[in-house]
């Protein structure tokens, strides 16, 4: 489970101060599938870095099944960050000149499996997410929403609890962009995966389990559509 | 959307039955619109009256007599016409909820922040409801289904963008009721975004 306590994060150059989060209190339970919505640089990003364990907070605290992250090593958040999250982005960040199945194995490489465990994950991965017939293929290879696949098998290949999504469906069309939401939205309902979701996209939003709205670097609103009624 | 088109396009390519009319129909608006039988053949009286379309009884043993309709030479032309003029436009500026808003700010009764909420919820699950149907549908044959449901997707997105405007510039004008989840104001605050008041 994650949860956040009145986390601060202050960029601070010499001249400047910049709040990005102001305090903000959250709690995703596992195969939670959470949206983060607010206008540009009301801190979605920030706040993602630091539950991805790839920022950490000013000030307030952030704790992973009751693990105080900011207490730990550099290596040892990196560990974590290896082990309990995968990652998926907008642009993908596929290495182009590796096929499908290279990309997917290797969060399996920096954790030093042996070949042939990398090789059966990473086909069981792209298998689930449809891709048993694009193994080969190098990214430029494939279709926008393909490409978002092979990611999520990525992200997914070395069972992490938690998938951190960036705007995954913002270079889609709405037709790829639905197939990825759908395919999220099962991760967290059959495979109790949690997700957290950045998005500018209502749309993309509605499929979520709960809504957050940041503003200046606070939770402004909440929509929560598992209640059914209030 | 008026039945009295619909039944005009239907009619447009070829005569056809009264009670095929009603199945034809169902499967144009992927019966979205319920009719009751009533409905169709009351609109077909008044084409008729209106001497849009002219029918043909065909009389049968058993049971009552069948109609088949056609579009007359002036129902052609009423339907063409109709396709050329332009729409009228809503009327934005009297939106329901917004109204509601004002009322609430008029009578000086608390709540907004639930009431915007509500309505947030609301819009969501409709736009869920929206792209669970959408997923359904075939991108060729159901191609101008999809082009409504992605405009109805589209105008749900800016009624919910209007609603976080609303909240936000309401919320501005209560920040010292301080009210809502963060009522801590984070260090730097001040620097943010606040407009200093013009003289």
């Amino acid at each position: 489970m994650i949860r956040l306590e009145g986390v601060t994060k202050v960029y601070e150059t010499e001249e400047v101060r910049t709040t990005a989060l102001g305090g903000v209190d959250l709690v995703v339970e596992k195969g939670e599938f959470l949206a983060i919505m607010g206008p540009s640089g009301s801190g979605k990003t920030t706040l993602l870095n630091i539950i991805g364990c790839l920022d950490i907070p000013t000030k307030g605290e952030y704790l992973l099944d009751n693990v105080k992250v900011q207490s730990l090593s550099r290596t040892e958040q990196a560990r974590l960050r290896n082990r309990r999250f995968g990652f998926i982005f907008q642009t993908f960040n596929l290495i182009p000149e590796l096929s499908a199945m290279e990309n997917v194995e290797l969060p399996l490489m920096y954790r030093g499996e042996h070949p042939s465990v990398r090789t059966k994950l990473a086909q069981e991965a792209l298998q689930a997410m449809g891709l048993e017939g694009r193994m080969n293929h190098r990214p430029p290879q494939l279709s926008g929403g393909q490409k978002q696949r092979v990611a999520i098998a990525r992200s997914l290949v070395g069972d992490p609890e938690c998938i951190l999504a960036d705007e995954p469906t913002g270079s889609l069309d709405s037709i790829a962009g639905g197939e990825i939401l759908r395919m999220l939205k099962a991760l967290s309902r059959d495979f109790r995966k949690s997700i957290v979701m950045v998005t500018h996209d209502h749309r993309a939003a509605s499929m979520a389990d709960r809504i957050i709205y940041l503003q200046d670097g606070l939770i402004n609103n909440e929509t929560d559509m598992r209640q059914d009624s209030d | 959307m008026s039945v009295k088109h619909a039944l005009m396009a239907l009619l447009f390519k070829k005569p056809t039955y009264g009670y095929e009319l009603h199945a034809a129909f169902d499967d144009m608006v992927y019966a979205l619109w319920p009719l009751n039988p009533g409905q169709v053949y009351s609109t077909l009286d008044r084409l008729a009256r209106d001497e849009l379309v002219t029918f043909e009884r065909i009389e049968q043993d058993d049971r009552p007599d069948r109609k088949v309709y056609t579009l007359t030479e002036r129902g052609h032309e009423a339907f063409l016409e109709w396709v050329r003029e332009s729409e009228i436009p809503d009327n934005l500026l009297r939106r329901d909820f917004y109204f509601k808003l004002i009322c609430m700010q008029t009578a000086g009764v608390d709540g907004t922040k639930e009431v915007i909420s509500k309505e947030r919820k609301r819009l969501y699950k409709a736009t869920r409801e929206l792209n669970d149907f959408a997923s359904n549908l075939d991108p060729e044959k159901d191609r101008l289904m999809l082009l409504l449901v992605e405009g109805g997707l589209l105008e749900l997105e800016a009624q919910l963008k209007w609603l976080d405007i609303c909240e936000m510039r309401l919320a501005s004008r209560t920040q010292t009721q301080n009210e809502g989840r963060n009522v801590g104001k984070p260090e730097g605050y001040e620097t943010l975004g606040r407009e200093k008041p013009r003289s």
